[in-house]
């Protein structure tokens, strides 16, 4: 099969739902744009808020780690990308990391004007007081008898009905996600959305596809399964990291730099656990609403509130065997906070390929695991001064850390000597960078406007932007930054556009 | 009948591999007093499930690791997994978790992940932890197989 549009978006995320809401002017006026998207197009009726039903809207299933096994990455492989099971947390990039980032053009004050106007299109707010759950009431108040500051995660959300099960999917729209916004106006203005569409390559403005059958439940595409291919007057990857480097890297383009893959960061992220003197259910209502960046500059870590299902639960415990069986019996009076580490770009850490399929090749980095033994400290005292009797975090000399023992200095039981790779739980739900913009071709593969060097007609629109970590979630910075892409191709619309 | 077994055909943890992912499951979640541990058919069944989604790469890998685990069992006890006793078991799983070699220690926790999943994706297991399920309990999913295995009770077809 064949398709003939103006423009093609691979991936319907963060990035190509913020493109595509800046064309849709253009789209009333005739314009011809097409969306691509190797996930299925799953509705809120799909979602069952089970784990293991709910598989199927990650990339590799649940199951797709770094090379060496140590980190599992959980990725959206649907229409609307990893909006489609995220919780909604709405960070800015600190004005200090687009400083570190270093890219002319772009500021904080070139960023503030799109942040403030995509806040309000996407309904972002502080969360009310009747969100805020046990989970997140207890850290709180632990941080203020800590004396540590503890600062609302802002949230995307419109008629949220609390039912704590954002990471899989959805059930109400409340998740102001490109799945509920930006997919279906898209949608009604006649953009043609191909889902389950795998993009295999780009060549001379032409997408190879190949169109998968829609799993059961899901909304069919308009093609039938097999080969399918894209011209386009303008190409815009919003595929994500590892997807757009890899299918850069698959595409074999002359003239791009060694840095195409490179330099990937994935906000390495880890989940400890404390234990409460009685049931307070935190797997219900809102499971994130409070953070803390108390250590953020010094120590290089944020450390959020957060909740997960059972089996990820279990997951995310460390060990095996009694002790863990008796910590998941104590699930419903479990308190449970997420570190989440600012990792270095580095030009070893990259997407590569393996039989034409990404592979995120990812060492962490000393530093990171000193600062997560830190960050389990920070967050065992954060536990005792919440009230639990016990704690359990991974880099602990033994499985559960008592009161008793414990609470006076709870560093004295944490060592980094204690992380394994491989065996120590770490997961990433925001990989960045392979596509770094800047201004020299020879160091990075687009400009400060996501013109791929050499390929004008071709563009970027994603987190595989980043030249370095984003230190806080980085859905809002990707849709900022596809924001500015967006203003490149108006700039130039008259080269590409009818 | 609604308390017969439901009659699953295993795709990928049959025969003597099915053995020893039991046996790994039992020393991961052991039985104690709030009920059965995790080497059942119930929780091979619907790890089973799950491996057969996972991608084909990684599903040869799992397996060829479960045929390895069993051998391998030879140098901490004299004999394959499935016939160690439950201390030598635990040596080795203790060894293979803090193992030098990556793919020894990331292939356990890859099998410690899908023993967990098959059994705490379980409703049978949901009230020992304290978890109540999902609020749309009964909505519905398009593969009735795994609806039916996350009940709990489940037989081997033949």
């Amino acid at each position: 099969m064949k398709l003939e549009v103006d423009v093609a978006i691979v991936g319907s995320g963060a990035g190509g739902g913020a493109v595509l809401d800046r064309l849709l002017p253009l789209i009333g006026q005739g314009l011809k744009v097409a969306v691509l998207e190797a996930g299925p197009y799953f509705t809120r009726d799909y979602f069952t808020q089970r784990e293991v039903e709910m598989m199927g809207i990650f990339w590799g299933n649940g199951a797709w780690p770094t090379a060496d096994g140590a980190i599992t990455m959980m990725m959206g492989k649907a229409v609307g990308g990893s909006t489609a099971m995220y919780t909604g947390v709405t960070f800015r990039a600190p004005d200090e990391v687009l400083l570190e980032w270093g890219i002319p053009g772009l500021t904080p004050e070139d960023l503030k004007p799109r942040y403030e106007a995509l806040e309000q299109a996407l309904n972002v707010h502080a969360p009310p007081a009747d969100f805020v759950n046990d989970n997140n009431r207890l850290f709180k108040e632990a941080c203020e008898k800590l004396g540590w500051p503890c600062e609302d995660l802002r949230l995307n959300l419109r008629d949220c009905d609390q039912n704590g099960y954002c990471n899989l999917g959805c059930v109400s729209g409340g998740k102001q996600g490109t799945l509920e916004l930006q997919i279906p106006r898209a949608i009604a203005a006649g953009v043609t959305l191909v889902p389950n569409c795998t993009v295999e390559r780009v060549q001379d403005r032409t997408l190879f596809a190949q169109v998968q059958p829609a799993p059961a439940g899901t909304q069919p595409g308009p093609y039938p399964p097999g080969p399918l291919e894209i011209k386009a007057r303008l190409i815009v990857l919003a595929a994500g990291c590892p997807g757009t480097p890899a299918l850069l890297l698959r595409s074999g383009l002359p003239g791009l730099c060694d840095a195409l893959g490179r330099y990937v960061t994935v906000h390495p992220a880890v989940t400890g656990f404390g234990i409460y003197p009685h049931p307070i259910k935190n797997y219900r209502g809102f499971p994130k609403t409070y953070y803390t960046p108390h250590f953020s500059k010094s120590h290089g870590y944020y450390i959020e509130t957060c909740f997960y299902y059972p089996f990820s639960t279990a997951k995310s415990v460390h060990g095996w065997g009694p002790e863990h069986r008796s910590l998941m019996r104590r699930y419903n009076r479990m308190l449970s906070i997420l570190v989440l580490l600012h990792d270095p770009a580095l030009p070893a850490n990259r997407v590569t390929l393996s039989r034409g399929q990404a592979k995120l090749i990812y060492r962490i980095h000393p530093d990171n695991i000193k600062a997560l033994a830190h960050a389990q400290a920070s967050s065992a005292e954060i536990f005792f001064a919440a009230g639990c009797d016990s704690v359990h975090v991974s880099l602990a000399d033994q499985f559960e850390l008592s009161r008793a023992e414990a609470a006076a200095d709870p560093g004295r039981f944490i060592r980094p000597e204690n992380f394994i790779p491989g065996t120590t739980p770490v997961s990433s739900a925001h990989p960045q960078g392979g596509c770094r913009m800047g201004i020299a071709p020879k160091t990075s593969i687009t400009d400060p406007l996501g013109r791929v060097h050499g390929y004008p007609w071709l563009r970027v629109a994603d987190s595989s932007l980043f030249p370095k970590s984003s230190h806080v979630n980085p859905y809002l910075t990707i849709m900022a930054l596809a924001d500015r892409v967006a203003d490149g191709i108006f700039a130039d619309r008259r080269e590409f556009l009818p | 009948m609604a308390d017969e077994p439901f009659r699953y055909h295993f795709k990928h943890l049959a025969g003597r591999r099915q053995q020893t992912f039991l046996a790994i499951a039992e020393e991961i979640i052991p039985a104690d007093d709030s009920g059965p541990g995790g080497g059942t058919i119930a929780t091979a069944a619907l790890a089973d499930w799950a491996i057969a989604r996972l991608d084909p790469s990684l599903q040869k890998l799992l397996m060829v690791f479960l045929t390895v685990w069993e051998y391998l069992g030879l140098l901490f006890g004299g004999k394959p997994f499935t016939r160690l006793s439950s201390e030598a078991r635990q040596r080795q799983m203790r060894w293979f978790e803090r193992s030098p070699i990556p793919a020894l220690r990331t292939g356990f926790f890859g099998l410690r992940a899908m023993a967990l999943m098959g059994f705490y994706c379980r409703e049978d297991v949901w009230p020992s932890i304290g978890y109540e399920g999902p609020l749309l309990f009964d909505r519905p999913f398009p593969d009735p197989e795994i609806r039916a295995l996350q009940k709990g009770k489940v037989g081997v077809a033949p």
